[in-house]
Parts: C-alpha cells; sequence; structure tokens
C-alpha cells in the first residue's frame, strides 16, 4: 500500500479527532466565528423597532458599534435614535416612490432605512455611518424585536439592571424604558447594553446544543426577515442580506411604513387578496387588495408601496380607509411600484385596492402554461394572510397548483405555482 | 504499517469515538434553560387574598381584578390611561401568537410617611404549574404616572389604582400575583 496513503490516512483521523475535539470540549469555539467574526472585526448593530414598521423592518431605535475579537464582543455603543451622528441629515437618493411622493431627498441617519429591502440599504448605510464617525466599520447586524423575543425564548429569563427580562416582557419593558428616558435615553441604552452583551455571552457559554437551537433560530429569523447580517465580500453571511428577489414572473411585495404612529404593528393584522385573471395571450389582470385590521386604539397612519411586475400599469386604485394620498406609480427595468398613504381608524379594518395589467406571466411548461407567483413578506412583519384566487383563460384546464388556497397564514414568502394546459 | 502506528491510529479512534458518543451522551442529557422562571415562594411571603390589602412595611396592596385584556371594559380603562404623547408608548393589547395577555388592577399605596422605592417590573403572576410571568407594562393616571412609573417612587400619601399587563401561554391561568419585594406579598388568585 502506498506510503501517501498512510499519511492520508492518518491525518484523516487525527483531523475528525480534532474537530470532536474542538466542538465537544470547546464549545466557546463560538459560532460567530463560524460565519466569518474572526479576528477585530467592527460592525453596525441596530435594533429594529418592528411595533414601529419600516421597509427594512423597523425603526431603528438603536444604533450601535460592536467590537468583535474572535467571536467574543469587546465593546459595544448603543446610541438612541436622535442623539450624536445617529440624527445627522443624510441624503437618499430613492426610491422614487418615496422621494417623488413626499419630494424628500434627505432625512435622519436613523430615519434612513426607506430602501425596499436590507440588502439595498446596507451599503448606503454603512458608507453614511463610516464617514459620520470616521470609523471603518466592517458590517451592519441587525435585529428586530421579533428576533429577540425568538432568541430570548432559547436563552431563558435574564436579569438586567434589576429587572427580569423574558422572551414576553421585552417588548414592553424596552418601550417602558424609552418612556421613562428623556435626552440622550440613557435608561434605554444601558438596558439595551447591557440585555446585549448578557445575550452574547450566553450564547457563548451555551452548550452544544443549546448552540445549535440558537443557530437554528438565528437561521430562521434570518428566513423571515428578523435578522439581517450584511458583511460586503463574505458569500457565507450573503443569505442573511435581505434582498428583495424579483423574478421574472409575477410577484407582489408590499412594503410598509408607518408615518408618527409608532408602537402600533403588533396590533395590526395584514392581509393580502389577490385575484389575478390570466389571459389567453399569458398576459393578466390583477386584482390586489391589502387590508389591515387595526386592533390598536389609535389610528394607524401609514405609507404604503406595492411592488409589482415591470410593465404593470395601474387602472384604478381605491381605499376603504381615510386620508387615501395617491397612488404614485414608478419603477425600474425589474419592478412597477404603487404608492399610497392613508389611515385606519382606530379598532377598525382598512383596505386598499389596486386594480392593474399585468405584462405576459405565463411561461411555458412544454404543452402546458405554467403561472408562478412569489409574495414577499415584508422584514419586521411577523405573520399576514394570503387569499389568492387565480382564473385561468376561458377554456384551459387546472392540472397542478401549489399554496393556491385560500386564507393562508404565513410567517415567511409564498410561492404560488398553477400549471394548466 | 508498523505496530506503532497502527497502536496509534487505534488509540486516536477510540478517543475519537468515546467523545462522540460523550457527545451524543450529552446533547440527550442537555437541560435548555426554561422561558420562564419557576417560582419559588419565600418562607418569609406575606399571604393575601384579593379585595383585601396586604403590606410588607412600605407599600400596601389590594388586588381589585384580574382580567384577560380582551374584556372590552379592561381594554376601555387601559386605553382611557395611556399616555397620547408624540414620543410616549402606547402599547396594543393585541397579544402575540400563542399568548394572551391579562391585566391586573391593584390599589397602590405608600404605608410609611416618607416617600418609598416602587416599580411595576417587581410584579409577576405565577401559573398552576409555578411559571412566572413578569410584568410587561403598565398605566395609571397621569399623577400616578409621573410618580410611580416615571420616578419609581411613591411620595407620601400616595395611593392610586395601576393597571399591570402581563403576557402568558394561552393555556396559562394565573394563579397568584407576587410583588417581588422583601418580604414579598403573595395575593392568591384562585
Amino acid at each position: 500500500m502506498p506510503t501517501d496513503y498512510h499519511r492520508f490516512g492518518r491525518y484523516f483521523t487525527i483531523s475528525i479527532a480534532c474537530l470532536v475535539v474542538l466542538a465537544l470540549l470547546f464549545p466557546a469555539f463560538d459560532a460567530l466565528s463560524l460565519v466569518g467574526f474572526v479576528n477585530d472585526k467592527t460592525y453596525l448593530l441596530i435594533l429594529q423597532d418592528n411595533t414601529e414598521i419600516r421597509p427594512t423592518g423597523g425603526l431603528m431605535a438603536c444604533i450601535g458599534l460592536l467590537t468583535v475579537h474572535d467571536g467574543n464582543v469587546q465593546d459595544l455603543h448603543l446610541y438612541y435614535e436622535n442623539n450624536a451622528w445617529t440624527g445627522d441629515i443624510v441624503n437618499i437618493s430613492g426610491p422614487a416612490s418615496l422621494t417623488k411622493f413626499y419630494d424628500v431627498d434627505n432625512v435622519r441617519l436613523y430615519d434612513s432605512n426607506v430602501q425596499y429591502d436590507f440588502a439595498s440599504f446596507a451599503p448606503t448605510m454603512l458608507s453614511n455611518v463610516e464617514q459620520l464617525t470616521g470609523q471603518k466599520v466592517d458590517g451592519i447586524i441587525t435585529v428586530d424585536f421579533t428576533a429577540v423575543e425568538a432568541i430570548m425564548r432559547i436563552t431563558g429569563p435574564i436579569s438586567v439592571s434589576g429587572e427580569v427580562i423574558t422572551s414576553r416582557n421585552i417588548v414592553g419593558i424596552a418601550h417602558y424604558y424609552l418612556g421613562i428616558s428623556t435626552g440622550d435615553r440613557a435608561p434605554l441604552i444601558n438596558l439595551l447594553s447591557s440585555l446585549a452583551f448578557k445575550i452574547v455571552q450566553i450564547a457563548h457559554d451555551a452548550s452544544l446544543p443549546v448552540k445549535l437551537d440558537l443557530m437554528n433560530t438565528v437561521q430562521q429569523m434570518g428566513a423571515e426577515r428578523h435578522l439581517f447580517f450584511y458583511v460586503p465580500g463574505d458569500p457565507l453571511t450573503a443569505d442573511f442580506a435581505g434582498a428583495t428577489a424579483m423574478p421574472p414572473t409575477d410577484f407582489i411585495s408590499v412594503i410598509d411604513m408607518t408615518m408618527g404612529t409608532g408602537w402600533a404593528d403588533f396590533g395590526v393584522h395584514r392581509s393580502i387578496d389577490y385575484d389575478v385573471q390570466l389571459l389567453a395571450n399569458g398576459s393578466a389582470v390583477a386584482n390586489l387588495t391589502i387590508a389591515y385590521n387595526n386592533t390598536c386604539f389609535w389610528d394607524y397612519k401609514f405609507f404604503q408601496t406595492v411592488l409589482v411586475p415591470p410593465g404593470a400599469e395601474i387602472m384604478n386604485a381605491t381605499t376603504t380607509a381615510q386620508d387615501f394620498n395617491g397612488p404614485l406609480s414608478t419603477g425600474s427595468a425589474n419592478f412597477t411600484a404603487f404608492s399610497t398613504a392613508v389611515t385606519v381608524p382606530a379598532n377598525e379594518t382598512g383596505s386598499i385596492t389596486y386594480l392593474y395589467t399585468l405584462p405576459h406571466v405565463v411561461s411555458s411548461s412544454g404543452v402546458n402554461e405554467r403561472y408562478d407567483l412569489y409574495v414577499q413578506k415584508q422584514a419586521g412583519i411577523n405573520q399576514y394572510t394570503f387569499n389568492p384566487e387565480v382564473q385561468l383563460p376561458d377554456g384551459a384546464r387546472l392540472l397542478a397548483s401549489q399554496n393556491a388556497e385560500a386564507n393562508q397564514t404565513s410567517t415567511g414568502d409564498i410561492h404560488l405555482e398553477a400549471v394548466y394546459r | 504499517m508498523s505496530r506503532k502506528r497502527t497502536i496509534t491510529a487505534v488509540a486516536i479512534l477510540a478517543i475519537a469515538v468515546a467523545l462522540i458518543v460523550a457527545g451524543i451522551g450529552a446533547f440527550v442529557v442537555t437541560v435548555h434553560p426554561s422561558e420562564d422562571p419557576t417560582y419559588t415562594e419565600a418562607a418569609s411571603s406575606i399571604r393575601a387574598a384579593p379585595y383585601t390589602n396586604a403590606t410588607n412595611g412600605h407599600v400596601v396592596l389590594r388586588v381589585n381584578n384580574v382580567s384577560d385584556a380582551s374584556d372590552p371594559a379592561t381594554a376601555e380603562v387601559w386605553a382611557s390611561l395611556s399616555p397620547h404623547g408624540e414620543w410616549t408608548p402606547q402599547v396594543a393589547l393585541t397579544p402575540s401568537p400563542g399568548e394572551k395577555n391579562i391585566i391586573a388592577n391593584i390599589t397602590v399605596t405608600n404605608a410609611r410617611s416618607a416617600a418609598v422605592p416602587f416599580t411595576y417590573t417587581d410584579f409577576f403572576v405565577v401559573g398552576r404549574d409555578g411559571s412566572a410571568y413578569y410584568a410587561n407594562y403598565a398605566v395609571c393616571n397621569r399623577d400616578c404616572s409621573a410618580a410611580a412609573l416615571t420616578n419609581r417612587t411613591l411620595p407620601e400619601s400616595f395611593t392610586s389604582d395601576l393597571y399591570v399587563l402581563f403576557s402568558v401561554p394561552a393555556t396559562a391561568d394565573a394563579a397568584k400575583l407576587v410583588y417581588a419585594s422583601s418580604p414579598p406579598i403573595v395575593v392568591d388568585l384562585a
């Protein structure tokens, strides 16, 4: 037997043994290290308050700089939304659906997450922060309250500043500290900083099974757009960048932004009713209604953008809500955007309906025709109801379908498909 | 392969197998942290029933009502006491999936002739399985709010109704309401 084979076998055995030892005896070999957080790195850490929805998930209530060394937190400085550089004015070059609607081209940094998704927003945010602070930043980590709750369901209760914080009361306690804080909001910042440190410490010291649970939770929260990583050039975190897909089929992406009626979104349930009539030439007529059941005891005022395929042309937009403003139709080669602003009164349901034509959205699949629809959940939204109705061209027969049933409740994206002849 | 090399390889493999077995064993028996703390009642606890006054020498508490937040009358009181300032959070009563919100109406009185520290976050309810669910948010009238909630202090002669929100599993029942002072005050709700 060749000597090289012996050598390979020996090294292979030793390597396996080393990996097992590493995994079992050194659980401190932190998961963060496995996803590129090695050596000294500085990340922008953002807590998005998704009780006040924004296009990338929520109001950027706390923004901070996190310094990590081999997966260990070395330093964390959080700032409340309007303190120091976090409240500085920055330029926004888009999206046109917003900048044209409100005729604005600059906002405060903490209000600058107006792009359609986190992936579009992150590079600009990184650049703005580097300019404002002079600090080189290696990436952005952002979580919303839903992600924090999910992580704390694994870590269990955490005592911070004399408070017992759990997955069930973190949102209320954070808002209470916000309410009693003034100026630099030091009590809130101190509470959240200590909580962040402790969560990282618990994750770092956790047993392997608990770490795996945490990893699964992080993955799930990423898939449901409650947690994002943006690390330029890092393929390991690319799946967590939250890019909105704009496939060459039919798609719907509803993107809301509350307008000064904060802390409402955990009390607002969204339903998307979509009635699409497919025509024999492959084009379609769509009737899209987005309903908001506002269970809050105060009005819900918001700005809405709906992304649909490029070439879509709006025929009509109506609402059962109040203070209707719009629609404005903008777009690019990849999408068409309809934007409106409305108010849904307290304890009422209000809806916005768009009637529009779609260009060719049907593809051929052999002798059959195939219709695909991607409904993309907005970052920060916990769940929504989807109620589709696909009407086939006259004389067509449905052969197969998926996710076409009525009243689906989802915490993520939905892919509807229908094959017909 | 020499005898020495064979022994080395076998030894490494044996160690690896032992570690894998130990790892699987550790995996199986690892106890995950509980989502909610487990309540252990202190021997020094002051026990009370609803609608009766109980004191730890600093505050007097009287639990007037514990109800589901979906109750219209309860929700109406909550809304009427919720502040409407632009930067003051209003908390919606809609529970998260799998949870329900309950609200305790508690009369809080300063038992001393001087100001005493107080925080609503020391309240928790205990389910029948012994899990503790710590307070989420609280509201009360304007004067009470400034003292008991913002300043976390009850001035001399202070007395007011406080409404404390707890988020609990949808299947849980609140068996006790506890104020985690020294000594604690425990109100039996069942």
